[in-house]
């Protein structure tokens, strides 16, 4: 499949859930082709036409699955602390790249802010030895990805035929 | 307790659940359904007539968290998926608790994370990197004063 290209078009409702929903579903596929779903705070990045990712080193699983296997999905479809009513359910299917370990780039920033903006007990850590017990969680891999294809209900009622982005 | 017991009886706690499979296009895709407990399995519903469900690998999750992200819930379950009388049953095998539980359950998660962690930089080479303490320091302050501004009358 192609990818969606930046710049293209999106219904208001879909941007909303992507700026505004806490959490979305994550899946991978493992090595012996199960799909494994976690929940993760991904970051739209619409002037790149991707969603970012991160991963600490410590639960590194979604990331050595991506790197496998670059097909990887989201599914937004817990609205909870969104302040969106009736918020519709977005399935993004898309292409992943992951990135070697870094600790802070202008884009970690950016997840950083948003970590803390939209989880305000976020993991921190003060004094040396809480710093030496956590610093892995600090340590990243960056997972980006590029949509290939984007469904949605705007009802979210997932038993009804999907509405699609148009690559 | 068989491990589809124990899968259903955590799953209890969210509202709902998210069934993930491969399409056959090859990407994973997934839908929100309720999976209720039977002797062999738990059986998904509903069942959309898009997705084309086939027999195969599958997982089923469910997480839940508060308005402040935080009282992070999340079960995990891998398995695979059967059709049994034009009905679909996830079959799980493995069952994890991936937030959430007791205290024992996150100090036994914390060490496989710090033990986690220690591989991944051997593996790939790389001594352990130093964190930019003040600069996440900044974030943090940055986003706790961006979110009492916004609170603001």
């Amino acid at each position: 499949m192609s990818p969606i290209m930046p710049g293209t078009p999106l219904p208001l409702a879909l941007a909303e859930v992507f700026i505004n929903f806490r959490t979305a579903e994550l899946s991978t596929i493992a090595c012996d082709g199960t799909p494994v779903t976690v929940e993760v705070l991904p970051l739209w990045q619409p002037a790149l036409g991707r969603f970012l990712v991160t991963a600490t080193i410590g639960l590194p699983h979604k990331a050595y699955n991506a790197r496998r296997n670059p097909r990887v999905s989201l599914l937004y479809s817990d609205p909870t602390a969104s302040g969106l009513d009736y918020p519709p359910i977005v399935l993004v299917q898309g292409e992943a790249t992951v990135s070697d370990v870094t600790t802070w780039d202008d884009e970690l920033a950016e997840c950083w802010h948003a970590v803390y903006t939209k989880q305000p007990n976020g993991l921190h850590a003060k004094g040396r030895a809480g710093r030496w017990l956590i610093d892995w969680y600090f340590v990243r891999v960056k997972i980006h990805i590029t949509p290939t294809r984007i469904r949605w209900w705007p009802n979210a009622n997932q038993e009804t035929p999907p509405l699609e982005v148009a690559a | 307790m068989s491990v589809s017991s124990e899968l259903a009886r955590a799953l209890d706690d969210f509202p709902s659940a998210v069934l993930t499979v491969i399409d056959s296009d090859g990407y994973p895709v997934s839908i929100r359904c309720t999976a209720a407990y039977h002797t062999t399995g738990l059986v998904i519903r509903p069942v959309p007539g898009w997705v084309e469900l086939e027999p195969g690998r599958a997982c089923l999750m469910g997480h839940s968290h508060n308005q402040d992200l935080w009282d992070l819930c999340a079960v995990l379950s891998r398995g695979s998926l059967v059709e049994m009388r034009g009905t679909f049953e996830f079959r799980p095998e493995t069952f994890s608790r991936t937030s959430g539980g007791s205290i024992v359950e996150f100090i036994s998660w914390f060490r496989r994370a710090r033990r986690a962690a220690k591989t991944y930089l051997r593996r790939s080479g790389i001594d352990r990197p130093r964190v930019p303490w003040a600069l996440i320091a900044a974030a943090k302050s940055d986003a706790d004063r961006s979110r009492s501004s916004d609170c603001r009358p």
